[in-house]
């Protein structure tokens, strides 16, 4: 079978899976319900997986690119399947995979909940290949829509609230993208990425160079709220707190990395022919560069003051996407390459951290991190695969944050993104340190607080075979991706295009372990300056700005606002 | 044609409003809907600037409009739907759960949960 065909298979294997999933629903036999449900994750998640090994030797030698059904290319539909979608895919199946695994111990388990899934996977397989703007465009919705539903799956009010206002603010930025397309559509007469690049090259008067800017401005904001980057990452938090927690796991683990990457591959290929409109690009990568960065700081710090252990991971979640950005912005493939790196690398600690999190808020019943103590008590599984995680968020050699943070550092070396990333990463130690605190055993001192509640403490063992698979599954992933990450390098390298490794060559040293314990030096400090008096009134401060629904909309349109500016000031 | 623009950013600005202002969940839904159209009438209207005639291939040479803005926002008008159909299934249920449809008192009902 020749590769375009695996493609196409591989994107119509999740949304038959989701088809069967419907049809389960009609079975009476509850056994016979379950029986189809599994068959259809097999064939939507597992089995693209295993073909992705089969377009390997096809992928690294060129893209592949043709149109869907051999249609004409005036009416076809464009698939450009190169480095970036295989390593995109790669991470998608991965997580969801291993999260839908989870989600049959700890639900939810309904039919319907599985079809959305495999809905919202189709929809990544999409967007990673998709070469035609407007394509891209309605894969966006589809991811949107299905992940709207999703969020809202596990039937809390706060639930339904965040997942309205994460459809309000997104198909608002919608509206704008289909905007920037139009513009794109009207200056160039293209809307296939081949196409725009082909007459990029011809633009030269200035009201054209406005034009083209103004709507490629429109569209990376567009995406930048998915993203979830400053200033709009708003929407976020909620939606990932509250999300079941199988959710929350692909939604910060994949959801918001694959329109990023989406992105680049549409502005990078059009980068690569020089044209009279390249400064708007630089401009508006250097601006992407700074509100990444500035995103890092931001958001650890937001999360350092969440209670809500949920909220708390959710913030990492933007974060961590601040430091991607960071790096891919640089847009050399050696760049591209890191932040693929720690996108992937963060799909599979932030997964174990939310499954595992997650697996200790089901068996308490709370989920403030003040409350909950003793949380070892769900069993020696969840307790090590939330100690992983943490160690790997906070780049503790040799798990896998530790070599994709050196990666982005490496990248970084000698600039004030360094520094600020730095700063970052004191604080991810700080508050995974407070998160850590559930495990703490419960002393004697709390039983006499005022708001002890007994029946929050009693933690059970729990059991459940999927949920301890899953969890084993991530945390090997999070130790092998960490003893082998100059070989995750190089693939990397390979697939976009470059020789050179993004993981540095000396990665294990005296020096970089010495480094690590002054970050967590400083982590520590940091953390006794949070649980202090004046730390404590701060950070309740920070914790009851709740972001109200006109803010989200407003940040939305001074994001514009302002880039639009800058690329009208400068013409 | 520049009236045209103008009326049709005002629409799109009057949903951006709506969205923005509007307590009730409800009219928040009709402003969404509201912005989509109003990036519809966008294609739509900028599309027929080459032509006039509806896009069928025919004998004598008339001018048509561009066909390829029609034929994308038939999607999209197919997408919108689902995210109003999507959007009121999600203020029904807050309705049912909160008995009220005011943006503000669901936030502060949701945040004593």
């Amino acid at each position: 079978m020749n590769s375009e065909n695996l493609i196409v298979i591989q994107i119509i294997l999740p949304l038959s899976g989701a088809a069967l999933c419907f049809v389960s629903k009609m079975m009476k036999s509850q056994t016979l319900q379950r029986l189809i449900d599994w068959f259809a994750a097999f064939l939507g998640l597992f089995v693209p997986l295993g073909l992705l090994f089969f377009l390997y030797p096809a992928v690294s030698q060129h893209p592949i690119q043709f149109y869907v059904g051999n249609q004409h290319p005036l009416i076809g539909i464009e698939l450009r399947f190169d480095g970036v979608s295989w390593l995109l895919n790669v991470m998608g199946f991965i997580t969801a995979a291993t999260s839908w695994l989870y989600s049959r111990t700890a639900g939810p388990h309904t039919p319907e909940f599985s079809a959305l899934f495999l809905i919202q996977t189709f929809a990544l397989t999409a967007t990673a290949s998709s070469a035609d703007l407007f394509n891209l465009f309605v894969c966006f919705e589809i991811l949107g829509i299905a992940s709207y539903a999703l969020t809202a799956f596990s039937g809390k009010g706060r639930a339904f609230m965040a997942a309205f206002s994460y459809m309000a603010v997104s198909s608002t930025a919608m509206a704008i993208f289909l905007i920037g397309v139009f513009g794109v559509y009207r200056i160039t007469g293209a809307l296939s990425y081949d196409g725009i690049a082909r007459y990029i090259t011809t633009i030269t008067t200035e009201a054209q160079i406005v034009g083209l800017g103004l709507s490629l401005v429109c569209i990376v904001i567009a995406t930048a709220v998915r993203v979830a980057i400053l200033p709009v990452y708003g929407w976020l938090p909620e939606a990932h707190a509250t999300a079941p927690h199988a959710i929350s796991a692909v939604l910060s683990g994949v959801l918001i990395k694959v329109p990023l990457f989406a992105l680049g591959r549409f502005l990078f290929l059009l980068m690569s022919n020089v044209s009279a409109i390249d400064i708007v690009f630089k401009e508006i990568l250097d601006v992407l560069k700074l509100s990444g960065t500035l995103t890092a700081l931001v958001a650890v710090i937001f999360a350092l003051s969440q209670r809500d252990v949920k909220r708390l991971l959710a913030y990492h979640s933007i974060s961590q996407i601040g430091y991607v950005v960071s790096a891919w912005a640089i847009a050399s493939p050696m760049a591209i390459a890191a932040a693929w790196m720690h996108a992937f690398y963060h799909a599979l600690f932030k997964g174990l951290l939310f499954l595992s999190v997650g697996t200790v808020i089901d068996a308490s019943g709370s989920k403030d991190v003040y409350t909950i103590r003793g949380a070892y008590k769900v069993g020696l599984i969840p307790t090590i695969a939330f100690f992983v995680g943490a160690l790997s968020i906070s780049a503790f050699p040799p798990f896998n944050g530790f070599a994709s943070k050196a990666a982005i550092f490496y990248l970084h070396k000698g600039s004030w993104e360094y520094i600020i990333l730095s700063i970052a990463s004191v604080g991810t130690i700080a508050s995974m340190i407070k998160l850590s605190r559930m495990f703490i055993p419960e002393g004697k001192s709390a039983k006499a607080r005022p708001e002890y509640n007994p029946n929050i403490l009693v933690l059970k063992p729990v059991t459940g075979f999927w949920l301890k698979v899953s969890l084993v599954i991530f945390a090997l992933a999070c130790v092998m991706g960490g003893l082998f990450s100059k070989e995750m390098g190089r693939l990397a390298g390979l697939l976009v295009g470059t020789e050179t490794n993004p993981v540095p060559t000396h990665l294990f040293t005296l020096n970089s372990i010495k480094g690590t314990l002054s970050l967590l030096a400083q982590g520590v400090l940091l953390y006794l300056f949070v649980i202090s008096l004046p730390g404590k009134y701060i950070t309740h401060k920070i914790e009851t700005r709740q972001p109200s629904f006109a803010g989200l909309l407003f940040a939305f349109s001074l994001g514009i606002g302002l880039l639009g500016t800058l690329v009208l000031l400068r013409h | 044609m520049m009236i045209n623009r103008i009326l049709i950013l005002c629409l799109f600005l009057l949903g951006f409003y709506g969205l923005m202002v509007q307590k009730n969940l409800v009219k928040k839904v009709f402003a969404l809907s509201i912005q989509n159209s109003a990036v519809i009438l966008l294609f739509i209207v900028e599309g027929s600037r080459i032509g006039d005639h509806a896009p069928i291939l025919s004998e004598d040479r008339v001018r048509y409009v561009d066909p390829i803005p029609q034929a994308l926002m038939l999607t999209a008008i197919v997408v919108g739907i689902c995210v109003t159909a999507l959007a009121l299934a999600l203020v029904y249920r807050l309705y049912q759960k909160y008995e009220s449809l005011n943006v503000e008192e669901i936030q502060r009902k949701a945040n004593n949960e």
